[in-house]
């Protein structure tokens, strides 16, 4: 069971790794738009 | 028209080149000097390629930094550099490739509020996120005996827990704790205070316990509760907001749609862009087709079809002749017509729509102003059967006592209590408005449900707007056609239906309604009097109304026939005939309320016969005619003294006594200018069979209110002495907190939705 003094800091790590990478995502506009993106790579550029 | 040249040559769009113009639907980009980012909407976007295709045009001008068209909310995000280019420069360009654009002037407000949601859900998804990693390491605790995990690893647990409720705390629990701050500064008592004492004292007792243990506050640590309490009022905030901006949602959609920029004959006859905020009664407009009319007037030049949809719930485009009221807000259909402005801004019906939906959205019904009322004195003893709760254990406990207060604290989190009415209410006023019903008191929901006596106070109400017009005789003397013109200039003015309705008849027969006149008056009840010149000069002040107004003997009159005269002194000039026709779902409706125990009445101004012969149609017991405000007026307080519940329903306008001493009124019609309306509710649109579904709604809401209101205090008697008895954990008042606040919720949504014409299916 000592794996879990590394496993569980690690996990707490990974938490904030992923909130920070939800925050970019929100922040950068990902959700803004969801019907419009799918359709855009069947037009001309 | 012959004009279109001359618009095109000079740019329509100069009015948005000014800081100030562009301001409102633009934000500065902060990082870039002189550029901004502005939204504009563009109706004709209707799919993938129309996006594409904006912008590959808009891209290629200079000064354009990046554009982005979205085709499913039909908004264009233009950032461009005001050093080299302009709004009017790229603004021609849309209109150029065919897609027209609208400034999008209330982005700001709708971005603020998408900020607020998407903040709020941030904070949620935070706190829940977190939640389920504590709820991890406080679950093998739940299970576990003391001695069967290592003593570290049991402290690893709560730093690691301790780490994951630091965001909680600081970042999704910061609108409660600063809210209950800021009333505590002002010496107040909000509700966010008891909540906020709960979420900081479980927070210092669990730090405590981790860092310090074995000191009187134990070693148990609570961050399970704590961010699972935080998570569920985060849950109830964040569908309050999102309930709120739905309403608020329909109301921008309205906003919206008023240009920015119109165009205006100037005086050599030019068309000039103006902004819309200098428009004048009087103006001439040109508007063409998919054009939104910016005010109210009259169509001039040219015919076309109008979408009126949005003031007044009907989907049927409506013809607009020439001489026909526009409406501003409402939509040009088919071909450009020039408009003479009669009302502009705050005088619209457009404007009125919009401040009747804003003023009973932020008033508190009676009900509501109740819960508030009780909240002060409830959060007092809530705090007091906290301290209570702390002082029976803090011998025995210290932290049981602590614990137990925390306890009392969150189960009685009053947000139930708080959403029980304004939810359901706001709910209601919300599926209203989408249904054509606007609500300018939110009290009116409370008091149609208790409703017992319906008085419709006009004929008008129950039959059609226009009436059939017939023109019986004329004077042989006198020009037919100048008599006409007579009638049309009388009538043009007044809001009475029977005028309306000779007013179009006359217009019909190619009569004018430009006469000079002199001293036009209107007699409420009676008819109008006005002088005019005739045709060799001579001065003749003319009459234009019933029988008695106009001194003439009713012999000729029929029965049911209501016969208009106009006469010159001791002549008669011509003597007209109208027959009303009873609408459609009129009498199904009408014997839909009776069925339902309501008295349904007839106050008219009218006749008596044509009265009496109405209500026989209808099934109406209790009908009179020959009604002046007066006696209406007396009718009302004599049924109020009987203890009766007196609902008017009317056109809202001439009555305003009687509509004032009821005890709530609904005004309707399609005809019915909002800004004089004195009604508690404006039913859009001509079905009377909407009144059947309205008030079974009205009652349904309240009752929703009533459930609300009963669980929440049923709850609550519940939950206190459990938490005082130190019975009930943390978490668990977290959970009953945040399921009653669910419940009252959830309870409110079941009633946005209301089917308008629900009521005929009972029918058959």
């Amino acid at each position: 069971m000592e794996i879990a003094y590394l496993l569980i800091p690690l996990a707490v790590m990974l938490v904030f790794v992923i909130l920070g990478g939800l925050w970019w995502a929100i922040q950068t506009g990902q959700f803004e738009d969801l019907e419009e993106e799918g359709s855009r790579i069947l037009e001309h550029d | 028209m012959s004009n279109t040249q001359s618009i095109s040559n000079a740019n329509p769009w100069q009015g948005l080149d000014i800081q100030s113009e562009w301001e409102r639907f633009s934000q500065r980009e902060t990082s870039l000097p002189h550029v901004w980012i502005s939204h504009v909407w563009v109706d004709h976007m209707h799919c993938a390629a129309c996006s594409g295709r904006i912008e590959h045009s808009i891209k290629s001008l200079p000064g354009i930094l990046s554009v982005h068209a979205s085709a499913a909310s039909k908004r264009v995000r233009v950032v461009w550099d005001a050093q080299k280019t302009s709004p009017s420069q790229w603004f021609a360009n849309l209109n150029d490739i065919g897609y027209p654009a609208l400034p999008l002037n209330e982005y700001n407000a709708i971005s603020d509020r998408t900020i607020q949601q998407r903040k709020m859900l941030w904070r949620l998804v935070v706190a829940v996120f977190c939640m389920m990693q504590v709820m991890m390491y406080a679950y093998p605790t739940y299970w576990v005996g003391s001695n069967d995990m290592a003593p570290d690893m049991v402290q690893l647990m709560k730093w690691a827990s301790w780490v994951l409720t630091l965001p909680v705390m600081l970042f999704s629990a910061t609108p409660f704790l600063s809210q209950a701050w800021a009333s505590i500064k002002q010496r107040q008592l909000g509700m966010d205070v008891p909540v906020s004492l709960g979420i900081v004292a479980a927070f210092v007792m669990s730090t405590l316990a981790t860092f310090a243990p074995g000191g009187w506050w134990g070693d148990v640590v609570y961050y399970d509760s704590l961010t699972m309490f935080v998570s569920f009022l985060l849950i109830g905030r964040w569908l309050d907001v999102k309930l709120r901006n739905r309403t608020a949602g329909a109301l921008e959609n309205m906003m919206r749609r008023l240009p920015n920029a119109v165009l205006k004959k100037n005086d050599v006859g030019e068309w000039v862009q103006i902004a819309a905020s200098n428009i004048n009664a009087g103006d001439i407009l040109f508007v063409r087709p998919g054009e939104v009319f910016a005010a109210d007037g009259k169509v001039l030049v040219g015919s076309t079809s109008a979408d009126e949809s949005m003031l007044t719930g009907e989907s049927e485009p409506v013809m607009k002749p020439m001489g026909a009221t526009v409406i501003a807000g409402s939509g040009n259909l088919t071909s450009a017509i020039e408009m003479q402005v009669e009302q502009v801004g705050e005088g619209t019906q457009y404007h009125a729509l919009v401040n009747l939906m804003a003023s009973a959205s932020t008033e508190k019904p009676g009900i509501a102003l109740l819960a508030d009322k009780v909240a002060q004195p409830f959060l007092w003893g809530v705090l007091l059967a906290a301290l209570y709760a702390l002082i029976f254990w803090w011998t025995k406990d210290p932290a049981k006592a602590v614990m137990s207060a925390v306890a009392v604290l969150v189960v009685t989190c009053p947000c139930a209590l708080s959403l029980a009415t304004p939810a359901a209410m706001l709910a209601s006023a919300g599926t209203f408005a989408k249904g054509g019903v606007l609500i300018r008191r939110l009290q009116a929901i409370q008091v149609i449900s208790e409703v017992d006596t319906i008085v419709f106070d006009k004929t008008g109400t129950l039959t059609e707007n226009l009436q059939q017009v017939t023109l019986e005789e004329s004077h042989a003397a006198w020009d037919r056609q100048w008599i006409l013109d007579v009638i049309a200039t009388m009538s043009r003015d007044s809001l009475h239906p029977v005028a309306k309705a000779l007013h179009e008849f006359a217009l019909h027969q190619d009569a004018q309604d430009k006469l000079e006149m002199q001293g036009w008056q209107e007699i409420v009840g009676g008819g109008m009097s006005a002088t005019f010149t005739t045709p060799n000069g001579a001065l003749l002040p003319v009459k234009l109304g019933n029988a008695d107004f106009c001194g003439v003997s009713r012999e000729a009159e029929s029965e049911a026939l209501r016969q208009v005269y106009v006469t010159a002194g001791e002549i008669m000039l011509a003597r007209l005939s109208l027959t009303e026709q009873v609408k459609p779902h009129a009498r199904a409706a009408i014997s839909q309320l009776i069925s339902q125990g309501l008295d349904i009445q007839l106050l008219s101004g009218d006749r008596i016969a044509p009265v009496k012969n109405l209500a026989a149609q209808l099934g109406i017991q209790n009908a009179s005619g020959l009604q002046k405000a007066e006696d209406k007026l007396q009718h009302v307080k004599l049924l109020q003294q009987q203890g009766r519940k007196v609902l008017m329903v009317g056109d809202g306008l001439n009555d305003g006594p009687v509509i004032a001493a009821a005890h709530t009124s609904i005004a309707m019609g399609s005809g019915v200018p909002l800004t004089q309306a004195q009604a508690d509710m404006v039913v859009l649109g001509n079905d009377i069979g909407v009144l059947v579904s309205l008030i079974s709604h009205c009652k349904k809401t309240i009752l929703i209110v009533k459930q609300n209101l009963l669980w929440a205090a049923l709850y609550n008697a519940a939950g206190v002495p459990l938490a005082i008895l130190g019975l009930l954990p943390a978490w668990l008042a977290g959970l009953g907190m945040a399921a009653s606040s669910l419940l009252v919720l959830l309870n409110a949504l079941r009633l946005t939705d209301w089917d308008k014409s629900g009521w005929q299916k009972g029918q058959a």
